[in-house]
Order: structure tokens, then C-alpha cells, then sequence
């Protein structure tokens, strides 16, 4: 689902090109959850925007399904993205002044859908929900808000997720419903690649890395 | 999910910035619709105004010009033909000279067929005193017009005074007590008094009407006259010289001076007049236009200064708004916005503001301007209410909608060219 092959990226800043990502090469399967895990700044997150066709690699491929995002027009990648991929942040991301069941149908002003109510209504059931669909994020528990924006990064039935610390933020309790929910995603085909600094029970496979480079 | 509801939603939670907008941009389209507003009425009001007294000015220059065109076709010109040796200076003054004419010149002018003299009237006129009376009075002698040489002969202007009878100014009549019928002797001959004249305030008020021939008697100038009045002459200003030519070719060692009257003074005067409305008039239209341009002047520095203001104001929230949505702005590229949606997000926002600004700017402008000029001179009811106007509050809507346009777009260019990856790897 998801290909790697010699992608390196590099930036130029005032201290000199940084290297963020070194030839890395791997793939992401359906089905499969894969961890990278490492410190801090060692090149996880940039990983993860690359993944989702955000950041342009320096050299090497990338491979979402079919297709090269890279080599897509702007908006085609924004479609790609649509269709393909869902993102979890450890920030959540949610609009302020939206409540939960508006963040979770906000994937649907840009892909239209008739049944779009009834999924996103699923969905708040599916993550215990219910009684907070008409709540705004500020009335919200953290880890309901990682539920909203996990139920939003599945409204369009992605074949991708990619997940930035999903559950950093999290009490074990909520830690455990994100996690659940990784794997049920996967288990259904879906493909999971999930950056994070702790120990991934939910990973099939754990990928840790370091200074841009797989170890 | 539409995306109508979503900026809908946003212009709701981020309402205080939606209301500075809107207040930017209702300022900016008050500014705008008050001042074309307001030209529009005094350029209407000073329009009014000079409509009127140009129609006042007319009317009076149209009624002159009409009684003048009735006192000169009735009194045309008034010639006096004088002996050529007559020192006009003295004869002013005195009213009298020694030299005289032959009483034959009033039918040979008469009889020369010249078409410009319409009636002719041979007098002598001589200082007198009055021996019965002990006054010092004028006395004329007339025996009216001479007609016999006219082939179409007009009815006399001047009544003729009878034979044996006398017409006495208001002054002397009044101080000798006399009235109309009375027999009064003047330098021995009696006289049956025939017309008593009103107060004219002129040497006429001391003077006595007698026939001529009766003057020539008790003057002993038999067939001599003083002169000839001709009266209703057909001639304008600029034909003077040719009657005195024509007069002097027909009655020899004669000179002709033009009369003024009264009513032809009068009637200068009140041109004169005339002409000086009308020069104020000039100068009054001249000053509104140098009004107008100073009003237009003014706005036209005035409405430039405001709309750049508040475009300025309006780009800064925009920019605010912008760097507040950063995050939120780099979460909706990552579920797919594309560029233009991003910019449908803040323009169509944009225009919504400036609808509602240009509607509430065009309302509020325009009721100031109204209750401002409430009451101006030269304006109607009619007037002030057509400031109220369709295409006017179309031209305020369009143009606030246009000005959040060009203030929002370089905002929303940087939003829609926001790089999620950057924002993201920020947060």
C-alpha cells in the first residue's frame, strides 16, 4: 500500500543542509501496522508527511497504491489524499468552531457523499460519541478529541492512515480505544504506519530509527 | 458537510473580527455612497437655486424688454430743432434764447416728406415775468401740431391750448389760487384759464401754456418761433446723425438735439439693472461651480484616503485571521482541500462581509446624508428622495463586496498557498 525505495530528504537551513531522511526503503502492507519508532528529530515525522504525499522527497520513490504522488499535480495529490489516506494527529487538529459530528463530515465538502450523515453518525457510535456530536472541541475530553479526529481520518474509508503519536496525549484508557481501533482498521485491509516514541503493543511490525536512517 | 456551513460556522465562532470587518468595510461604503450622495444634492441645490433666479432674471428682462418695446414703439425719439446759433450750454440753463426760427420751418419740415418725423410742433418758449403777478414764470407758446404736410397725419399727442386761453403749471396755479374757468390777465391781455396741470416737479410746475399766436403777440415775435419740438421721431441711436442731416438739409441754419425722457431713463436704468442681475447671476453660477469642484476636490481626497484605510484594515484581520487558521489551514489540506477550495473559504467570506457592509454602508450613508441636508435651500422632497436609489445601492454593495475582494485576496493567496507539511512540522 505504502512504498519507500531510497527516499532521502534533505533541508537547507542556516546551520547547512540537514539531512532528515537517509535512503530509507520499506513497505507498508494492508493489513499491517508498522511502528517507527526513535527519539526525537530523528526524522519520524518527516517521514510521515512524505508518506502522505505532503513533503516532497529530495531523491527516491514513493508509492501509494498505484500511484506517485510526487508525480501528481498539487491537486491531484490533494485528491490522492482525499481518497486514500486519513491523518491522526497527536494534536488532534480539530476545527474549533466545528462540533464533533461537523469535524467528523469535514472530509465531506470535498468529496461529496449522500450517505455522509449516516457514516459519520456510525462513526460516533462506533467511538462512544453519541452524547457529544453536537459539542465543540473545547467542551471535549482530550481523548475524546482523538477519538473525533481518529472517527474524521476514517470518514472516507482510507486504504492508508498514517498516525503522528496517536496516543501521546492519551490516558491509558483512551490510549487503549485508539490502539483498538488501529487494529481493527487494519484487520479490515487497511494499512497503518504509525510514528511514536513508546513501545507499539498494536504494531505488527516495528521499524526504530535513527538520524534519518533505519537501524 | 457544505462549505457554505463551514464559513457560516467560522464567521459565528470568530464573530468580533467578522464584526470589525464589517464595520471596515461599512465605513468604507458610507464614505463612498455620503459623498456621491451628498455632491449629488448640492450640485442639485445649487442647480435649483440658479434655476430660479435665472428664471427670475429672465421673467424681469423678458417684462423690460416688452415695456421697453411698448414705450419705444409710443414714444420713439423726441427731436428739438434750435436756431443754429443757440448755445446749448446757455440754453440749458436759461430755458430761453434770443434767436428764433421762421414759424414757416414746421410746414415746410412737414411738407418735405421726410417719413421719420411724425409730429411737429412749432412753440416759443421765453423766460418771463409775470407783471400782474410779480413772478418769474416760463411761458410757451404753441398752437399745436402741424399736420397739413403729412399724407397720413397721426391724432396729435399734445392737446393744442385754444386762442385766448392759458394751461398754468401745478406751482403757479396752486400759489395764485386759481382754478380751471378763472379769467387771469397776463402783460395786459386777458385770458380764460383752460387746464390746470398736476405737480410734475419740473419747470413745467412754473410755467404757462398760451396759443402761439397770442406768445408772438405779447412777445412781439410775430412768425418767429423758438424752436420745434418733433416728436415720435422713428429713428434708434444710431440714426441720429442721418435726422440731423435730413434736418438740416431741409430747414437750413437749424441744429437738432436729441431729448432723453424719463421713461427712456428709467428704462436704462432699469437695463442696467437687468444687467447687473444678470452679472451676479454669472458671478453666483461661477461660484457654485468653484463650490462644486472644491466639494469634489475634497471628496476626491477625502473618499481615497478612507477606502485605502480601510482596505488597509480590513487586509490586517484578513492577515490575522489567516495566521489564527494556520494549523486549521494545514489540517484541511491534509484531507484533501485544494488550493482554490482555500480561497473560496476566504474570498466568498470576504464577499459575504462586503454585501453586508456595502447594504448597511449604502443605508447608513445615505440616511446621514438625508438627515444632513434635510432642509437645504432649493431642495425637494423629490430631490432628497432620490438619493434613495436602486442603482446607487447596487454600485455600494458592488463596490464594498470588490473592495473585501482586493483586500482579502493577498491573505487568502498566502492561506491557499499554506504548506500543510510545514505547519504541520511545526505544531
Amino acid at each position: 500500500m505504502l512504498q519507500f525505495k531510497n527516499v532521502t530528504k534533505t533541508f537547507n537551513g542556516p546551520q547547512g543542509t540537514v539531512t532528515a531522511l537517509n535512503n530509507i526503503s520499506f513497505t507498508v502492507n494492508p493489513g499491517e501496522v508498522v511502528a517507527v519508532r526513535g527519539p526525537s528529530g530523528c526524522g519520524k515525522s518527516t517521514l510521515l508527511l512524505t508518506a502522505g504525499s505532503l513533503l516532497r522527497p529530495t531523491t527516491g520513490d514513493v508509492q501509494i497504491g498505484e500511484a506517485d504522488p510526487y508525480a501528481l499535480p498539487q491537486n491531484g495529490r490533494s485528491a490522492l489524499r482525499t481518497e486514500t489516506i486519513g491523518f491522526v494527529f497527536q494534536q488532534f487538529h480539530l476545527v474549533p468552531y466545528l462540533s464533533v459530528i461537523d469535524n467528523i463530515l469535514l472530509p465531506s465538502v470535498v468529496k461529496k457523499a449522500e450517505d455522509a450523515k449516516e457514516r459519520a453518525q456510525q462513526l460516533l457510535n462506533r467511538f462512544g460519541m453519541e452524547h457529544r456530536a453536537h459539542h465543540v472541541p473545547a467542551q471535549l475530553s482530550i481523548g475524546e478529541r482523538q477519538r473525533t479526529a481518529l472517527a474524521r481520518a476514517l470518514f472516507n474509508n482510507p486504504k492508508l492512515l498514517l498516525a503522528d503519536e496517536p496516543t501521546g496525549n492519551l490516558d491509558p484508557e483512551n490510549g487503549e480505544i485508539v490502539i483498538q481501533a488501529l487494529k481493527t482498521f487494519a484487520q479490515k485491509g487497511g494499512a497503518v504506519l504509525l510514528v511514536t516514541h513508546d513501545i507499539a503493543d498494536c504494531a505488527t511490525r516495528t521499524l526504530q530509527m535513527k538520524n534519518g536512517s533505519f537501524v | 458537510m457544505k462549505l457554505r456551513q463551514l464559513i457560516q460556522r467560522e464567521m459565528l465562532f470568530r464573530r468580533r473580527r467578522v464584526l470589525a470587518t464589517l464595520f471596515a468595510v461599512t465605513v468604507a461604503a458610507g464614505t463612498l455612497t455620503a459623498s456621491i450622495a451628498m455632491l449629488h444634492l448640492h450640485d442639485r441645490a445649487a442647480q435649483t437655486l440658479l434655476n430660479v433666479r435665472e428664471k427670475e432674471t429672465t421673467d424681469a428682462g423678458a417684462a423690460l424688454r416688452d415695456e421697453m418695446r411698448k414705450a419705444t414703439l409710443k414714444l420713439s425719439f423726441n427731436l428739438l430743432i434750435l436756431p443754429d446759433g443757440v448755445d446749448l450750454k446757455q440754453w440749458y440753463i436759461d430755458q430761453e434764447s434770443d434767436l428764433t426760427l421762421p414759424e414757416t420751418y414746421g410746414n415746410q419740415l412737414a411738407n418735405s416728406g421726410i417719413v421719420t418725423v411724425r409730429h411737429i410742433l412749432p412753440m416759443i418758449q421765453k423766460r418771463i415775468r409775470w407783471p400782474e403777478t410779480g413772478r418769474t414764470i416760463i411761458l410757451i407758446g404753441t398752437r399745436g401740431e402741424t399736420a397739413e404736410g403729412f399724407s397720413n397725419p397721426r391724432k396729435p399727442l399734445i392737446q393744442p391750448v385754444p386762442e385766448g386761453t392759458i394751461v398754468l403749471g401745478h406751482e403757479l396755479h396752486r400759489s395764485l389760487g386759481l382754478n380751471e374757468g378763472d379769467s387771469v390777465q397776463l402783460m395786459g391781455r386777458n385770458l380764460t384759464i383752460h387746464r390746470l396741470h398736476e405737480e410734475r416737479g419740473s419747470k413745467d410746475d412754473i410755467t404757462a401754456w398760451i396759443y402761439l399766436s397770442d406768445a408772438q403777440e405779447l412777445l412781439g415775435m410775430d412768425n418767429k418761433i423758438s424752436s420745434l419740438l418733433a416728436l415720435e421721431c422713428l429713428c434708434g441711436g444710431g440714426m441720429i446723425d442721418k435726422i440731423r442731416a435730413q434736418v438740416a438739409s431741409i430747414l437750413p441754419s437749424t441744429q437738432v438735439v436729441e431729448m432723453g425722457t424719463k421713461v427712456l431713463a428709467r428704462a436704462e436704468a432699469r437695463i442696467q439693472a437687468n444687467t447687473e442681475t444678470y452679472r451676479q447671476l454669472e458671478e453666483e453660477k461661477a461660484k457654485q461651480h468653484e463650490l462644486a469642484i472644491q466639494r469634489q476636490r475634497f471628496a476626491a481626497l477625502l473618499v481615497p484616503l478612507i477606502l485605502l484605510l480601510c482596505a488597509g484594515w480590513i487586509g490586517l484581520l484578513t492577515f490575522a485571521d489567516v495566521r489564527e487558521r494556520r494549523g486549521e489551514i494545514g489540517m484541511l489540506r491534509t484531507i484533501g482541500f485544494q488550493t482554490q477550495t482555500l480561497l473560496q473559504l476566504f474570498l466568498i467570506k470576504a464577499a459575504w462581509i462586503g454585501f453586508a457592509g456595502g447594504a448597511l454602508g449604502y443605508a447608513l450613508g445615505t440616511g446621514l446624508c438625508v438627515f444632513r441636508i434635510s432642509g437645504t435651500a432649493g431642495l425637494t422632497q423629490a430631490d432628497i428622495a432620490s438619493v434613495w436609489n436602486g442603482v446607487h445601492a447596487l454600485y455600494a454593495i458592488g463596490g464594498a463586496i470588490l473592495l473585501m475582494l482586493i483586500s482579502a485576496w493577498i491573505p487568502a493567496l498566502t492561506a491557499s498557498q499554506t504548506d500543510p507539511a510545514e505547519v504541520l512540522r511545526d505544531d
